[in-house]
């Protein structure tokens, strides 16, 4: 995928997410947006595990543009998991305890911005295990094992 | 994995016994000013983390205290809820011997005598090395005491005759401690250790029968656990983790990312936390062994409705 096609499906992900947010949609519309912001990050999560990892070249261009696209998707976490609209495999627990989600997203909006910030390889993979942490430590309470 | 050890009951029953009676005189001598061995603490946090005891012994959806107990375990036989295994001397394992914590992992035996139900995995546990357990035994002493008296299990009849689990053990129980392959290597057997003795995998990952015994033509090969996929690690291409690469394995034990950049929710994130903490080392030696097993062809899907 180039970076131009990249950038326009983080911003149509952006868009889906913020129209839903705006207008007042049916339930099921949202569940399917927020699991396109999801997948955007698993996305982003593949794009840089290779290169972390050492299994291919590190670019350090295209390893911050996915963070940075891992950054915007993080923010639009909040409000993707609006009132009424528990389902798919969300656990009810994130709208017993909103702002304790809320936080874990603004966890790993912290760490992608510092991750989108790096300015060398190193610095990059040294900030890499923590947004894994930040999906992680969301998912354990509140996404559904499988 | 089998225990090859495996020994006749009286020779077991003596042997208990003589180890209580050691252990009983060692816990009468004056334990004062007997500063616990801090390495020794160490090594026990270390194990304690690859036994993965926090997750049952700790209410953890609830904020509640570690080790205090409580948490649920929904099983097709009833709710079991993790005791409080903090050093409380009427409401935890103050007052236990390392003796009898020993023969509660070995045998499945409480203080008492009376057995366990195999919610506590001491099928796997039983493989645990004594030096082990003695290291865990130590640092369990050192983890703050909580008063919260541990829960009754709910379970309907006729699940709820712990007598019966003298019969359940003759089937379905083999005695420890792990014995290594002596065909495979030193690492596949420390990783074959870590994974059916303390990290206790099986017990999740390899189906059940009607009554709860394990498998074992299925090791590790997957199953329907609460209602939910437990995914078949065995190697098979298909329907196990085949595919997936050495750098995959690590990352799901530290980080919980699989291949597809997703990460794993539920009680395996509460595991993949614990399996964070083993060294490079230990990691290394899990995923060998996993590469090592036969490959289980077993898909595992969700049942319908």
């Amino acid at each position: 995928m180039t970076k131009a096609l990249r950038l326009g499906v983080a911003a149509a992900v952006v868009a889906v997410v913020a129209g839903s947010a705006l207008v007042a949609v049916a339930q099921a519309p949202q569940i399917a947006a927020r699991q396109e912001v999801m997948k955007q990050q698993g996305a982003q999560m593949r794009t840089l595990t290779p290169m972390v990892r050492g299994e291919q070249p590190f670019n350090l261009a295209t390893a911050k543009q996915a963070a940075t696209v891992l950054q915007t998707t993080a923010k639009q976490i909040p409000g993707a998991f609006g009132p009424g609209t528990e389902g798919g495999n969300a656990l009810p627990a994130i709208w017993t305890n909103k702002a304790d989600f809320d936080a874990k997203a603004k966890a790993l909006e912290d760490a992608a911005t510092r991750l989108a910030g790096a300015a060398d390889e190193a610095a990059f993979k040294a900030a890499f295990p923590a947004v894994g942490q930040a999906c992680g430590g969301c998912h354990q309470p509140y996404r559904k094992p499988s | 994995m089998h225990f090859t050890a495996r020994f006749g009951r009286p020779v077991v029953a003596i042997a208990a016994r003589a180890v209580l009676l050691l252990g009983l005189t060692a816990g009468a001598l004056p334990a004062f000013g007997q500063a616990p061995d801090s390495a020794q603490v160490q090594r026990g946090e270390y194990i304690f983390h690859a036994g993965g005891c926090l997750g049952c012994h700790t209410d953890v959806k609830n904020n509640g205290v570690p080790l205090a107990g409580g948490r649920e375990l929904k099983t097709p036989f009833g709710s079991f809820f993790g005791p409080n295994i903090t050093p409380h001397p009427t409401a935890g394992i103050g007052r236990w011997t390392e003796a009898q914590f020993r023969r509660a992992l070995r045998e499945g035996l409480r203080p008492d005598g009376a057995h366990y139900f195999p919610s506590f995995p001491y099928t796997s546990f039983t493989g645990i090395t004594d030096a082990d357990i003695s290291d865990l035994w130590a640092y369990l002493q050192t983890v703050p005491q909580s008063a919260q008296p541990s829960r009754a299990h709910e379970l309907g009849f006729p699940f709820n005759i712990r007598l019966a689990m003298i019969g359940w053990k003759a089937l379905y129980f083999t005695q420890g401690p792990f014995a290594p392959n002596p065909a495979a290597s030193a690492e596949i057997n420390r990783g074959a250790y870590l994974v059916n003795a303390l990290g206790h995998c099986g017990e999740c990952h390899t189906p059940r029968n009607m009554v709860g015994g394990l498998d074992r033509s299925k090791w590790l090969a997957g199953g329907i656990l609460d209602g939910g996929v437990v995914p078949n690690i065995t190697p098979h291409a298909e329907t196990g983790i085949g595919k997936w690469s050495p750098g995959d394995l690590t990352d799901l034990l530290k980080m919980g990312m699989t291949p597809d950049g997703d990460f794993v929710g539920g009680e395996m994130a509460e595991v993949t936390k614990e399996t964070a903490k083993l060294t490079d080392d230990d990691v290394k030696a899990v995923i060998a062994y996993l590469r090592s097993l036969p490959p289980v062809n077993n898909p595992v899907r969700k049942p319908k409705g």
